[in-house]
């Protein structure tokens, strides 16, 4: 078995996953108000 | 019945098993297994009318179908099985008897003459009202009368384990805090007291409207209460699911939190805060005011949110940790890539949260804007919000708890290893097409609760970008996809409790 080398840290994977899950979220949360802008628009 | 002091010792937990409290647990998951089973064939077809290219029932039996899908699946089998988990957290988990087993049975009936009576109504046609029945649509009294007896069942079912949490302390039968899968069921109690006391109050004036006692019914006040029971049932499902995470991580890896005091925290503001969730069900309702709706539904609800953020990041880091423990250190993933994907329990758990937190989290929190919510309000897309978290999360979490509840609890040997083992990942895949199609078509315009998407029939001809037609195809074979994986799980699981090998008192034996 190769040794732990994210000691400071002791989940890094789980971390990693964490900001996938946040980069999705950003990224949704943005296309929703895009879509939003361009079906109601104002002005 | 069995004697409440007779018990048995768990092999492999430990755990007393109290006859009285296998008994109440074995009936109550059969039965949720029935409704599920209900519920799972309605899913077939009305997904099987929803497509164009087959569009299956006609429009009777289609919302007679949706009606039936929504209640046997959001309510009963969800519920049945919840009050089986009830008891094994509390009798179970706390080495304790289960209190006043008589009145646990008579909840237990309480729920079934109350779940078939809803059913017997829906399927003669005297309650084609969908799963909302919003008032002025109005059922035959003894609809509202099933849900009524279902909701007191249900809450004598709450009060049987607190009994049992209060008993267990007296006795000492567990030391310090509760554990925190029990914690959380606690929490889950609580939100269900909340639920079915909404569900009382807005329901007995109901009946009362439809036997002709009451003249009028306010409308607007029917379905911010209605959304207290309807949407906060949800509520305690999540609350249940993220607590059976927490066990499957236990069970499948050996995961313990890192910091569990964080995680009980993060219990303590669902109880504070999800339930005004039920109140996106009413942000393009013009009854409440929109700093109202932007408070609760906001601000107020983002503390929740917060909370399953935080079971989100403790749980796969608890399986990380304990993962590393054994030696899986290479790279980033080697923890996850040797985890046993062969055990049931572990893709149904990883496969639960990523559906849930990924697809039902997100979409949840965007649709729950106020002003995004105009767009996709009473759209497709949020039926496949709902989807991804009380099918693809929560029932998906209680499967993967049923393949270790049978031979823990029930005493039975699994028949079909390999369809169990395989039954998670031909659930997921299909409740992930059927979500993503439902979005997809959704986001487009496609309506939820319509029985032709093409408006064939229509005065006003109307026609959608083709592209809803690719989208509901997808929703529609991965609603076949998932109803095989439900049929699999049904199989499994009844052949395993009926027929399965008995086990010898002392044999300890999991999946594999």
């Amino acid at each position: 078995m190769a040794e732990e080398r994210h000691e400071d840290f002791p989940a890094p994977g789980t971390g990693v996953i964490i900001i996938i899950f946040f980069v999705a979220f950003v990224m949704f949360y943005f296309l929703n108000w895009k879509w939003l802008s361009m079906v109601w628009n104002i002005g | 019945m069995a004697n409440e002091m007779e018990f048995r010792t768990c092999p492999i937990t430990g755990k007393k098993v109290y006859a009285t409290t296998q008994n109440l647990m074995w009936i109550n998951a059969v039965t949720a297994v029935v409704f599920i089973l209900i519920g799972g064939i309605m899913a077939l077809l009305v997904a099987l009318t929803r497509w164009p290219a087959v569009h299956l029932l006609s429009p009777e039996w289609f919302y007679k179908a949706l009606t039936a899908h929504g209640l046997n699946m959001l309510i009963f089998w969800i519920i049945f099985f919840e009050v089986a988990g009830l008891y094994f957290g509390s009798s179970v988990v706390l080495n304790s008897r289960l209190a006043a087993p008589k009145v646990a049975w008579l909840a237990y009936i309480l729920m079934l003459v109350g779940s078939i009576l809803v059913d017997v109504m829906v399927f003669t046609d005297n309650a084609t009202v969908m799963f909302s029945s919003y008032v002025p649509l109005q059922a035959h009294p003894l609809y509202y009368l099933g849900i009524i007896l279902f909701a007191v069942g249900a809450l004598t079912a709450c009060g049987i384990f607190f009994g049992t949490l209060a008993i267990a302390k007296a006795d000492k039968t567990y030391e310090g805090s509760l554990p925190l899968f029990t914690f959380g069921l606690s929490a889950a109690a609580i939100i269900a007291v909340f639920t079915l006391a909404c569900g009382a109050i807005i329901y007995i004036p109901t009946f009362l409207w439809s036997l002709g006692v009451i003249k009028n019914l306010d409308p607007a006040m029917y379905r911010l209460l209605f959304w207290g029971l309807g949407h906060s049932s949800q509520q305690i499902n999540v609350t249940a699911m993220v607590s059976i995470w927490y066990l499957l991580g236990a069970l499948t890896v050996g995961a313990k939190p890192v910091n569990e005091k964080i995680c009980r925290t993060a219990f303590v503001l669902y109880i504070l805060f999800i339930n005004l969730a039920s109140e996106h069900h009413l942000l393009t309702d013009p009854t409440l005011s929109p700093a109202h709706k932007v408070f609760n539904t906001s601000y107020f609800l983002y503390l929740a949110v917060l909370a399953s953020m935080i079971h989100a990041l403790a749980i796969p880091m608890a399986v990380e940790v304990a993962q590393r423990k054994k030696g899986y250190t290479k790279g980033l993933f080697e923890w996850l890539t040797k985890a046993p994907w062969g055990e049931p329990g572990f893709p149904a758990m990883i496969f639960s949260l990523l559906i849930f937190g990924f697809i039902g989290g997100i979409t949840g929190v965007v649709y729950g804007t106020e002003q995004l919510s105009i767009k996709s309000h009473n759209t497709w897309a949020m039926t496949g919000h709902f989807h991804a978290t009380v099918v693809g999360g929560t029932t998906l979490a209680f499967m993967g708890l049923t393949y270790y509840v049978i031979p823990l609890i029930f005493r039975r040997e699994i028949i079909g290893k390999k369809w169990a083992s395989a039954q998670p990942y031909v659930y997921a895949a299909g409740m992930i097409l059927l979500i993503l199609g439902m979005a997809g078509a959704g986001t487009l315009g496609s309506p939820r609760r319509h029985w032709d998407v093409t408006f064939a029939d229509s005065i006003i001809p109307f026609s959608f970008d083709p592209t809803v037609l690719l989208f509901t195809t997808i929703a529609a074979l991965g609603g076949i996809l998932a109803a095989v994986g439900g049929a699999m799980y049904v199989g499994v699981s009844v052949l395993s409790v009926f027929l399965g090998r008995k086990l010898a008192p002392n044999e300890a034996k999991l999946v594999y």
